[in-house]
């Protein structure tokens, strides 16, 4: 009896520490620093006017999808390190508050307002589709920058509707259409009377491209094989028969995630569907799935990147000899340079790019509109000047306040079988098309949503 | 000395047919009643939506997963899927200018439609047996759901994908039901009331029956309880509170409907919590969200403040690591330590205070 009641006591005691934690995490520091103790120390440099700049981040390294937010999660917290030796953002350090929340919405959302609790977020790193919807309505009251690189809400591309959202990398739209066009190519030039098998996961994010495509099919003469997999996707055996006995597609899209790509890769091993004819979208398959896989039978598959992979850019060099050498780094050696990992480093260095534009017009301090107004001035150029080297990642990224996404362009990668490695330039493709579907999907946001609108 | 019940005499009907028989228990839910009033004033945005709107909403669900399993013994393993359905229909329904509460009614109305559908196979089967066709109804629903929405919703209504819908402004009586404040009454008033019917219904022959067809069905057949019209009652019940439940976790909390919210693993947290929480009581539902919803954020937060204290930055992937390891602890020994869950722990302690300063 006396144990039970103890136990009681020990669970509220635990509260109660938590309670306290609460209480102490988000105090604004910037006044208590300059009451505090302004003659003790002569120091040469002036205090800065604000304690930290925070961008909000959702980041997993458990759960369904740890595995590939893993390296998505070091990138970005290696290059805020990296970052603030250098000196922050004008002299201001960065707080790339990364919260786990193991990709579940509630807990997404639960760190947003942690870190809005901070009174210093700029940004939010959702990394997650659903805690992006969840989010932006947020945005838009609270007047801060989300930026979702690739995923989330496609239609944010129209910065005039979604003026906080930003992209800065091609929406699944323009991936499909890259894609289409590369294969266009790769055919000489014609897709008629060719077969595109779409492989997708059944749930919203797989079946985002398919208008495009039934926009595209007819227009360029191929015909369009749909092959739904309902989620998880653990379980493809029968789609792979079709595909690999019945239809025979020419080429393969890939819409999959998380463990399905595996998956996919095994199953279309043992039906030996060539692996060369099959390109995927952003998320996969990535370096972790094929290393989860089988790197040596995956050689020549390949998927669409807005970041390039690889380790030979000064700013990875940078962070391998600043932080890794010096036993500093956030995760495994061998993950940096994969390219969940460089658009890791990515999402930091555009926001701090963004950062420092606001900063030569507005000074400190810098709030959510500031850095808005900043990210829409990034192009090829200011990116190489600002962009503390993610320029070499993402070259051809231009952002306006009309365009959110930069553009569209992709490179495609290929698995050599040990890493992915670019095959093409930055290309894009059929730019009309997609500007079409995302001004009908801005469109429809705003009238779902005139409450957003209304100042 | 401090609980008791000596002392207290029911002179009329009235009195003892009360919910609260004791005067302690009555003066301690006015106050927690109170305080949940007065909170609202004190609390941040953060704390509203983090903490309490989440919890109001959640507990309605878990509630109405306590009336199902833990009084009426019909495991169920698709919860979420019936929250999800309450939350869209409340969302379509909205968007036709179906007046809130109405909106809120109807989407737990056909919510419970659909749970008693998928409760039929209960006429038949109960246990683990019940589990996997309520599995069934995890997996169909969401899939269905994706595929109606889009027929439903008008044109230029629904986010590109088409199964994810942002509801428009809830209005109450000519109110927008727009900041954190009023969404936390509105979720709080709407949890009190089925806080107390549900409170009441476990009193009537509803509830009497529910338990004996817990307990032991084949008695209660024997001594004349019409088994299948309770059990299907207890899905469509249970069905209603989630679709309740889920029209305010689309309205108040996600802000979007989304159909990969309400996921298997959404299911089996809120089986999680009753358990915990304690099966078969109205309180236990409380404690066991407060467990399951709140619990590791708790965590969450008082390791990185240990972490930070102790004066080394601890990587969110070890935090969360550890977050699991003493959730996952806490489990365990509260199971071992009390298996019939948090509400028995609090009984417990009111028994103990029963007989205080006595031991017997």
């Amino acid at each position: 009896m006396r144990a039970k009641v103890l136990s009681l006591v020990l669970l509220f005691l635990l509260v109660a520490v938590a309670a306290c934690a609460r209480g102490q995490a988000p105090a604004p520091t910037p006044t208590q620093m300059a009451a505090g103790e302004p003659a003790e120390e002569a120091s040469p440099t002036p205090k800065p006017p604000v304690e930290n700049y925070v961008i909000g981040f959702s980041a997993y390294r458990t759960g369904p999808f740890g595995r590939t937010g893993t390296p998505f999660a070091n990138g970005a917290v290696d290059m805020e390190k990296l970052v603030n030796l250098k000196g922050g953002v004008g002299g201001v350090p960065i707080d790339v508050m990364d919260i786990e929340t193991g990709y579940e919405t509630p807990r997404g959302v639960e760190a947003y307002e942690r870190a809005k609790a901070t009174g210093r977020m700029l940004a939010f790193i959702p990394l997650s589709t659903g805690t992006t919807y969840a989010v932006t309505p947020k945005a838009f009251e609270d007047k801060v920058v989300v930026l979702h690189t690739a995923y989330g809400i496609s239609a944010a591309a129209d910065g005039e509707t979604f003026p906080y959202n930003f992209l800065a990398a091609p929406t699944y739209w323009s991936g499909d259409a890259a894609i289409i066009k590369w294969i266009q190519e790769q055919e000489g030039g014609s897709l008629k009377g060719k077969k595109i098998g779409i492989l997708y996961l059944d749930i919203d994010y797989g079946r985002e491209t398919l208008p495009l495509h039934e926009v595209l099919a007819p227009k360029l003469g191929y015909e369009l094989l749909k092959y739904p997999i309902p989620w998880p996707g653990l379980e493809q055996s029968a789609v792979w028969t079709n595909i690999a006995e019945r239809d025979k597609p020419d080429w393969l899209i890939w819409r999959l995630w998380g463990d399905s790509t595996p998956t996919a890769l095994r199953e279309a091993a043992r039906v030996g569907y060539p692996m060369d004819r099959i390109v995927g979208t952003y998320w996969s398959p990535v370096a972790v799935d094929v290393l989860a896989f089988n790197p040596e039978k995956s050689v020549g598959v390949k998927h669409i990147e807005f970041v390039t992979p690889g380790t030979d850019f000064p700013v990875i060099q940078e962070i391998l000899t600043e932080l890794y050498d010096k036993g500093q780094g956030a995760g495994a050696r061998d993950q940096v340079g994969m390219e969940l990992y460089n658009r890791g480093v990515y999402n930091v260095g555009i926001l701090v790019a963004g950062m420092q534009i606001a900063l030569e017009e507005f000074g400190h301090p810098l709030d959510g509109e500031k850095l808005a107004w900043g990210l829409e001035r990034v192009t090829p150029e200011t990116l190489k000047k600002y962009g503390m080297g993610v320029a070499d990642l993402a070259p051809e990224v231009t952002l306006s306040d009309k365009d959110h996404e930069g553009r569209g362009f992709v490179q495609v990668v290929e698995w050599d079988g040990t890493q992915f490695k670019p095959i093409t330039d930055w290309i894009s493709g059929f730019r009309e098309e997609v500007d079409a579907l995302v001004k009908q999907a801005a469109q429809k946001f705003k009238e779902e949503n005139p409450e957003l609108y209304q100042e | 000395m401090i609980y008791r019940e000596t002392g207290v005499h029911h002179t009329t009907y009235r009195t003892d047919m009360a919910l609260f028989r004791v005067p302690l228990a009555r003066w301690s839910v006015a106050g927690l009643l109170v305080v949940a009033v007065v909170i609202p004033f004190f609390a941040t945005d953060y704390w509203f939506s983090a903490i309490l709107i989440p919890f109001l909403t959640f507990t309605i669900a878990t509630l109405g997963l306590n009336l199902m399993t833990g009084y009426a013994g019909q495991v169920s393993l698709g919860h979420a899927a019936f929250i999800a359905v309450g939350g869209y229909t409340a969302t379509i329904l909205l968007i036709y200018d179906v007046p809130f509460l109405a909106a809120v009614v109807l989407g737990g109305l056909v919510a419970a439609l659909v749970g008693l559908v998928f409760g039929i196979p209960s006429a038949r089967i109960k246990g683990l047996y019940l589990a996997m066709a309520t599995l069934a109804a995890q997996f169909v629903l969401p899939w269905a759901i994706s595929r109606v929405v889009p027929l439903v919703v008008p044109t230029g209504l629904a986010v590109a994908g088409g199964d994810t819908v942002y509801p428009p402004r809830p209005n109450l009586f000519g109110l927008e039901i727009d900041s954190l404040f009023e969404r936390y009454f509105v979720s709080l008033a709407i949890l009190v009331v089925m806080t107390v019917f549900a409170m009441n219904l476990v009193r009537t022959r509803v509830g009497r029956a529910w338990v004996a067809i817990r307990d032991h069905d084949v008695a209660a057949k024997i001594l004349g309880v019409n088994i299948t019209h309770y059990k299907l009652l207890a899905f469509a019940i249970g069905s209603f509170y989630a679709g309740v439940s889920g029209a305010l976790m689309v309205f108040f909390y996600y802000g979007v409907a989304h159909v990969g919210e309400f996921n298997l693993d959404l299911s089996l947290k809120l089986l999680g919590a009753i358990i915990i929480g304690g099966l078969g009581s109205i309180i236990g539902s409380f404690f066991g969200t407060a467990f399951i919803i709140l619990l590791p954020i708790f965590l969450n937060i008082s390791l990185t403040f240990l972490g930070n204290a102790a004066g080394f930055q601890v990587s969110s992937g070890t935090i969360a690591g550890i977050e699991n390891i003493v959730f996952g602890a806490l489990v365990v020994v509260l199971l071992i330590v009390e298996p019939l869950g948090l509400a028995k722990f609090w009984q417990n302690v009111k028994d103990y205070f029963r007989l205080w300063p006595f031991s017997y």
